[in-house]
């Protein structure tokens, strides 16, 4: 898996569908569920996104903000399959 | 016995304390002695027969879970499923039967049986997601159901919280001793101080609801800080208890009135409950729904569908009447609401005005778990918008006074709780907290029962 693949296809993903601004300067650190970007249900969406993209399952309890709160957490859960 | 008399705070939970601690350095004791301050605990507060029918759904539990480790992969899913429905079977069937609705049977609902399914539930699907290990006894199982400081009202807990708790060091810990004492101080405080003269004075408006007209935001503003108040007092003894046997419980209210947005609210009210149906019900049902769709994009109809549904049934978690069902529907539509609002670019409102819409909104909810009836609950949300006038309740005297007890704790009370349970050691503090337990235990005489104990 290609990790800089990985993280723009999150990141456009993450802007467009989650935060409905494709045009969202998203940092790799900035905070998506603590700042309000995203909620629970957008976490859902981007679990289902991710198994359809690199078929890697991230189980409901992994869904939380201390796991999925930036694009860099993401971007290594992804990666650690 | 509850928290609230004299043998509980005197006697009970000395007692317990000094056992528990005493097994602190004979591991093979501990998880009895928990059990056994569980199980003193729950017969004295609820009788045998209910005591029964917890340690029986605890043992079907651990068995079912038991069964499920060694059976083949392919049956698991289905023998989890059938540990967790035989669960809720049984709460179903109390709640069914208090509301009513299966006539004579089950009229009385066991203590705390809404908080020790969900807890037992949550451990036979941790266990199936392998987030959890099963437990490696009868006895380890049964002292987590019957935790006497979470039993009858929770917090919901996690069995691998409590048993990482259970079987982990729990030395003599200043800090966990400090936080037992003051927590348990602050929440009798809550409840006999507060939530009780409150739910008193507000009592009369309410049986003459009839007659509320404006005065209605009085009644329904002081039943929600007696909601309050009741529900986060009977947490922070329960919190204080548990940390006084050496547990860390998690936090079950922040401040929920200060909530900026309704989806806020949710994150501060009752959050272990809260989290318990993100976790088990909102999260798989939102997944389960997504997947069956080609393209995630504009899934509002889904997240309002998952929304609605996780807060009816929450409401029926409180009971199965159509207030709860009403209040949950109520609720899942703000949040849905809410969501399409975030989502729409370019929309908002300055914080003191959604604060203010919040809890307004909360306020609107309330009335649906006040009101024994339809008509009730219409009744006061006509007063409330001023249809009948300012009102003629019997309380006008009063009602000064009132105004300004309610006025005054929406002013304070989230930084004077913040004050007392987390500020720095002072001297001031330290008298405060005394007086607060010396009325609070001289208030204890004219209690009432916890409000959540009813769910």
């Amino acid at each position: 898996m290609d990790a800089a693949r990985v993280r723009e296809e999150l990141r456009a993903f993450i802007s467009r569908t989650l935060i409905r601004d494709p045009a969202y300067p998203l940092r790799d650190d900035e905070p998506i569920i603590t700042a309000g970007l995203i909620d629970s249900f957008a976490l859902a969406e981007l679990a289902v996104f991710i198994e359809r993209e690199w078929q890697v399952y991230i189980p409901d309890p992994d869904l939380t903000v201390d796991r999925m709160n930036t694009l860099d957490q993401i971007v290594a859960r992804v990666l650690e399959g | 016995m509850v928290f609230l008399s004299y043998s509980y705070l005197f006697l009970f939970l000395p007692g317990a304390v000094l056992l528990c601690r005493a097994s602190v350095t004979r591991a093979a004791l501990r998880t009895p002695a928990l059990l056994l301050t569980g199980i003193v605990y729950y017969s004295l507060a609820a009788g045998l027969p209910q005591l029964a029918l917890l340690l029986a759904m605890t043992f079907v539990t651990f068995k079912g879970v038991g069964e499920l480790m060694t059976s083949p992969v392919a049956s698991r899913q289905r023998l989890g499923l059938m540990v967790v429905v035989a669960d809720l079977a049984v709460l179903a069937a109390f709640k069914l039967g208090e509301a009513g609705i299966l006539g004579p049977v089950g009229r009385v609902l066991p203590l705390g049986i809404s908080f020790y399914t969900f807890n037992l539930v949550s451990y036979g699907l941790d266990v199936r997601r392998r987030q959890t290990a099963p437990a490696p006894s009868f006895l380890s199982l049964a002292a987590f159901s019957t935790f006497f400081p979470t039993v009858a009202a929770g917090p919901l807990l996690r069995y691998g919280h409590f048993r990482e708790q259970e079987s982990g060091a729990r030395r003599l810990d200043a800090e966990l001793l400090e936080l037992g004492a003051l927590s348990l101080i602050v929440g009798l405080a809550k409840k006999t101080l507060v939530a009780d003269p409150l739910g008193a004075a507000i009592e009369p408006l309410f049986a003459d609801y009839e007659r509320l007209g404006l005065d209605a935001w009085l009644a329904v503003t002081g039943y929600a800080y007696q909601l309050y108040f009741d529900f986060s007092g009977y947490t922070d003894m329960a919190i204080g208890a548990a940390a006084l046997l050496g547990f860390r419980l998690p936090p079950n209210f922040n401040a929920p009135y200060t909530a900026v947005h309704i989806t806020d609210f949710w994150q501060r009210w009752h959050m272990t409950m809260s989290q318990w149906f993100r976790d088990y019900l909102f999260l798989p049902l939102s997944r389960a729904l997504l997947r069956r769709r080609p393209s995630l994009d504009g899934a509002d109809g889904v997240r309002a569908v998952c929304l609605v549904f996780t807060m009816v049934v929450i409401g029926l978690w409180h009971g199965a009447t159509w207030s709860f069902l009403a209040w949950g529907l109520f609720h899942g539509l703000l949040l849905a609401g809410h969501a399409r609002l975030r989502l729409a670019r370019g929309f908002s409102i300055p914080v003191g005005v959604s604060r203010a819409l919040t809890f307004v909104a909360v306020l609107v909810g309330w009335v649906l778990l006040r009101s024994p009836s339809p008509g009730m609950a219409a009744r006061i949300w006509g007063a409330m918008a001023g249809l009948h006038g300012w009102g003629a309740s019997s309380l006008h005297s009063r009602g000064p006074l009132l105004a300004a007890v309610i006025v005054l704790l929406v002013a304070t009370n989230a930084p004077l709780e913040r004050y007392l349970l987390h500020a720095g050691r002072s001297a001031f503090r330290s008298w405060a907290l005394a007086v607060l337990l010396v009325l609070a235990l001289l208030s204890m005489g004219a209690r009432r029962p916890f409000l959540y104990f009813q769910f």
